[in-house]
């Protein structure tokens, strides 16, 4: 089962907390030093709405869409993650509308190599941009370190299992609920 | 790497943080997991709003306005200069031709010496701060009602105690997110929360009741449940003939509320005011929370005291869990009050028109003082345009951005001798000013913020300020030793809190900086060192007034006009009506507020990237079916215009504002709402102006008018946009 992160709308205050967790958890030295828009980008996006407040954000499904509609396998399965490489993409699209979640930008990117001289050397293209569950990072994804209110979880093969016992456990001793 | 544990620079909440420093700067932010209030966690303007501390547009030296130009001046100079113009002013136009807005965010110890300096050495009351724009109803109303104008439990009991909440006037998740939190912690227990707020927030998506009133309609919401309270037979009858006054002329006064006629007015259906009543009624322990939506209005004491009936009657108060408690905004803004930083008051809230209290502090400062009350913060542009006002001293604050009625206030200031303005960075209050001192911040110094549940903690020194920034304390010091004056001559914060603490006894005695750096803050009131603090007031109905009862009030309301006839029939009613009505020309009713990023008038956060970067600017809330009207798509620019003045901002669609309401902060410069808000008519008890209600019309714009609106406000604030960023031309 993959790892992913889910936003529980009880807990959610909706205080974008998770978003600047997650946008500086993603700059390398020399962006944090300088903060251009550009390279300031959440990963996940607080919805609030007049019902419901709460967070989306990839599932890392394990039967992805996502990683189904890419034609050049920039989104693939890595381990218990799906993940996103930038060089492979070439801004088709086609992962933005495939996944359900709405958990798929488009972001500008910089192409460090335009070709020199050519009609489509553009600088800047849109590429595809999504949640990594912060991988490279020691205590893990920085939007649930940061939650003040514990709404944002890590879901793994473990932590589900334990949840599904304790469900389990509780709806023996208490049927009716 | 070093780690320092200091308080929060932001709201009141106080949260405990421990920073992370290396080579002389702050590189993280961490909650503090001891803290009783936060336990760990943070918001994103504490994990991030440290940032602007080692800005490179941080001031760093005083500043002189020679000839319509700052010039950089040594702080010898600088006292000089200033020491000799107050002299001046002082004999020729008296000591009541000063003025000083003290500072919410600073610390006690810079709080305490603004209002000993303008009382001992000006030799005037008139020293006020922003809590005159939001909180003064609480301080006016619970004063009066409950003999304490401040928060009657801990922000923990909250998460711990209470099983019914009733949020009102408050945006909790944005203004104050760590006591949202606690707000949650108490629904996983299971307990209920009742939200009655215009806008529907996120604390209102939590609610199991929320009542959706029209801005400004709170007393009959309060009144209906009080009505339903008293009918149903679910109020405390010994509990108030015990413990309170005034209950049968409070009664008679809420007759006519009931739920159906409320209905009738509100468009609240009568089964939920009837279902909210019951259920704080019979509550084991229920907390009041409110802020800006109860006291902002002209009748906001009126507001207050409904509130405190409300709790009162019910016997709500004073137990674990079970109380009244006004979200204070900022870090400081409770201590600052406590402190004496009123134009009525000396530190602990001792009258300046009591005799007996004005000698005391005369012989503890050794200097003659005024008995009578001081101006306060919304009675200075008319004092000026009087001619009553020469010199005005503004430290930490911003008023050009947070008080209302920007262009007046420009206006006004143009009429002053002297404007000394003594902050972090060149604020579009400084630029207009003859004098700008710099000083350092939160980081930089020791001292104490008292938070929202009147908890003393200490602040601690972290990083070095920069080069040529003093502490305000300091300044104050040297200003009065140059006027002649050797009472204010201070070694450090904690001397300044040890003067405090003799002064004071009662309130403060026991609260030591050596005890505060092995207990999280204490409460006070705190008379001695064996003293545990006092998270909850008035227990056992004990209430802080002379008396030692409650006092209940009469409040009337009336949307058009005040309820004078029928309040004819009471001995002291408080009346309420709304002061701006909409109209066929104003058509839109804006309310304005704050939003999680950013702090204020964004001196701090603006500053910090990260805050910042998330949230650039402006957006107004304008809803989806007004939006169609106006052809205006999510994120258009609109123009709003008020009979004040008019701002041009990028729209936000969303039905969380009702039909024909729109809702703006004043955290950017680019649109700052108080552009448009009213500074008058204010509520006569508290001088607070009505910051939520003002009539606007609303029109689509275009990115040319937004173009030409955004020249026409750099010019007026003076921010030229080439000179934003380096030290030095930061000063041009």
């Amino acid at each position: 089962m993959n790892r992913f992160t889910i936003t529980n709308p009880a807990n959610c205050i909706g205080c974008h907390t998770c978003e600047a967790a997650c946008a500086v958890a993603h700059l390398d030295a020399a962006e944090a030093s300088s903060f251009q828009q550009d390279s300031f980008r959440p990963r996940l996006k607080v919805i609030f709405g007049r019902e419901i407040t709460s967070t989306t954000q990839c599932r890392h499904c394990d039967n992805a869409p996502c990683v189904i509609a890419c034609p050049t396998k920039a989104l693939t399965h890595v381990g218990d993650t799906v993940q996103f490489v930038g060089e492979r993409c070439f801004g088709c699209k086609t992962c933005v509308i495939a996944c359900p979640y709405g958990a798929i930008n488009l972001v500008n990117h910089k192409v460090m190599k335009p070709v020199p001289d050519s009609i489509s050397a553009r600088s800047v293209q849109p590429i595809a941009f999504k949640c990594d569950l912060c991988v490279d990072r020691a205590n893990g994804p920085a939007c649930v370190e940061a939650c003040p209110t514990q709404a944002i979880r890590l879901t793994t093969s473990a932590s589900a299992d334990e949840m599904l016992s304790a469900t389990r456990e509780r709806a023996t001793h208490n049927p009716a609920t | 790497m070093e780690k320092v544990c200091t308080v929060c620079p932001y709201c009141g909440t106080g949260c405990g943080m421990e920073l992370s420093v290396e080579n002389g700067r702050i590189i993280e932010v961490k909650g503090d997991k001891a803290h009783p209030v936060n336990q760990g966690e943070l918001c994103l303007k504490g994990y991030y709003g440290y940032q602007h501390v080692a800005d490179n547009r941080r001031l760093t030296t005083p500043l002189i306005k020679r000839d319509g130009h700052f010039v950089p001046v040594g702080w010898d100079e600088a006292l000089d200069y200033v020491a000799k113009r107050l002299t001046e002013i002082k004999a020729q136009h008296g000591p009541d031709s000063f003025a000083l807005f003290s500072s919410a965010r600073a610390n006690n110890e810079d709080n305490y010496a603004a209002q000993k300096f303008t009382r001992a050495v000006i030799g005037t009351n008139n020293i006020d701060h922003c809590a005159r724009l939001c909180h003064a109803s609480t301080v006016s109303g619970l004063g009066t009602t409950l003999g304490s104008g401040s928060m009657t439990n801990s922000i923990p009991e909250i998460g711990t105690h209470s099983d019914v909440i009733l949020i009102i006037g408050s945006n909790t998740a944005e203004c104050h997110p760590l006591i949202a939190r606690q707000v949650v912690n108490a629904q996983a227990r299971g307990a209920k929360v009742i939200v009655i707020d215009p806008r529907g927030t996120d604390m209102a998506n939590k609610a199991d009741i929320f009542i959706n009133p029209k801005v400004g309609y709170n007393i009959p919401v309060i009144n209906a449940m009080i009505n339903v309270i008293i009918s149903e037979k679910l109020h405390k009858p010994d509990f108030i003939a015990q413990h309170t006054t005034g209950f049968d002329d409070m009664a008679r006064a809420v007759e006519d509320y009931t739920p159906e006629n409320i209905e009738l007015m509100t468009g609240i259906p009568a089964q939920q005011l009837v279902e909210a009543a019951r259920l704080f009624a019979n509550a084991k322990a229920a907390a009041i929370l409110y802020a800006m939506g109860i006291t902002q209005f002209t009748h906001g004491t009126a507001n207050v005291m409904a509130l405190s009936n409300l709790a009162v009657i019910t016997g709500q108060i004073g137990r674990p869990g079970a109380g009244i408690c006004p979200l204070r905004g900022q870090n400081n803004v409770q201590g600052s009050c406590d402190l004496g930083a009123l134009p009525n008051s000396y530190p602990a809230y001792l009258r300046v028109t009591d005799e007996k209290v004005a000698t005391h502090f005369e012989q503890a400062w050794q200097a003659k003082l005024s008995r009578n009350v001081g101006l306060r913060v919304t009675q200075v542009p008319a004092a000026i345009e009087e001619n009553k006002l020469k010199a005005l001293f503004v430290f930490g604050e911003n008023p050009l951005m947070s008080d209302p009625d920007s262009d007046e206030l420009r206006h006004e200031l143009e009429h002053l001798e002297l404007v000394i303005v003594m902050d972090l960075f060149m604020t579009e209050t400084a630029r207009r000013a003859d004098v700008v001192l710099p000083s350092t911040g939160w980081a930089e110094k020791d001292g104490t913020f008292t938070n929202t549940e009147r908890r003393v903690q200490r602040v601690r020194k972290a990083v070095e300020p920069p080069e040529g920034a003093r502490e305000d304390w300091w300044t104050f010091g040297e200003i009065a030793k140059r006027m002649g004056y050797d009472g204010m001559s201070y070694n450090s914060a904690e001397d300044i809190w040890n003067e405090v603490r003799r002064i004071v006894p009662a309130t403060y005695g026991g609260i030591s900086y050596a005890r505060l750096d092995h207990e999280p803050g204490l409460c006070w009131p705190c008379p001695d060192e064996n003293h545990p603090g006092t998270p909850i007031l008035h227990q056992g109905g004990l209430f802080a007034t002379p008396t030692q009862k409650a006092e209940l009030r009469p409040v009337l309301f009336d949307p058009d006009i005040l309820p004078k006839e029928k309040g004819i029939v009471y001995e002291r009613p408080m009346l309420g009506c709304i002061a701006e009505h909409t109209d066929t020309e104003y058509p839109f009713l804006l309310t304005t507020g704050r939003r999680v990023y950013h702090y204020h008038t964004g001196t701090m956060t603006r500053k910090s990237p990260v805050l910042h970067q998330l949230a650039p600017e402006e957006r107004i809330e304008l809803n989806p079916a007004d939006a169609k009207e106006l052809g205006v798509r999510d994120g258009d620019f609109i123009r709003v215009e008020t009979r004040r003045g008019y701002i041009v901002a990028r729209s936000m669609v969303t039905d969380r504002v009702q039909p024909h309401t729109i809702f703006g902060t004043f955290h950017y410069w680019e649109a700052c709402c108080n552009e448009l808000t009213s500074a008058g008519p204010l509520d006569p008890e508290a001088g607070i102006p009505e910051y939520k209600i003002s009539a606007a019309k609303v029109s689509k714009s275009s990115p040319a008018e937004a173009a030409a609106w955004h020249k026409k406000i750099s010019d007026i604030c003076k921010i030229d946009l080439q000179y934003v960023g380096t030290r030095s031309q930061a000063y041009a």
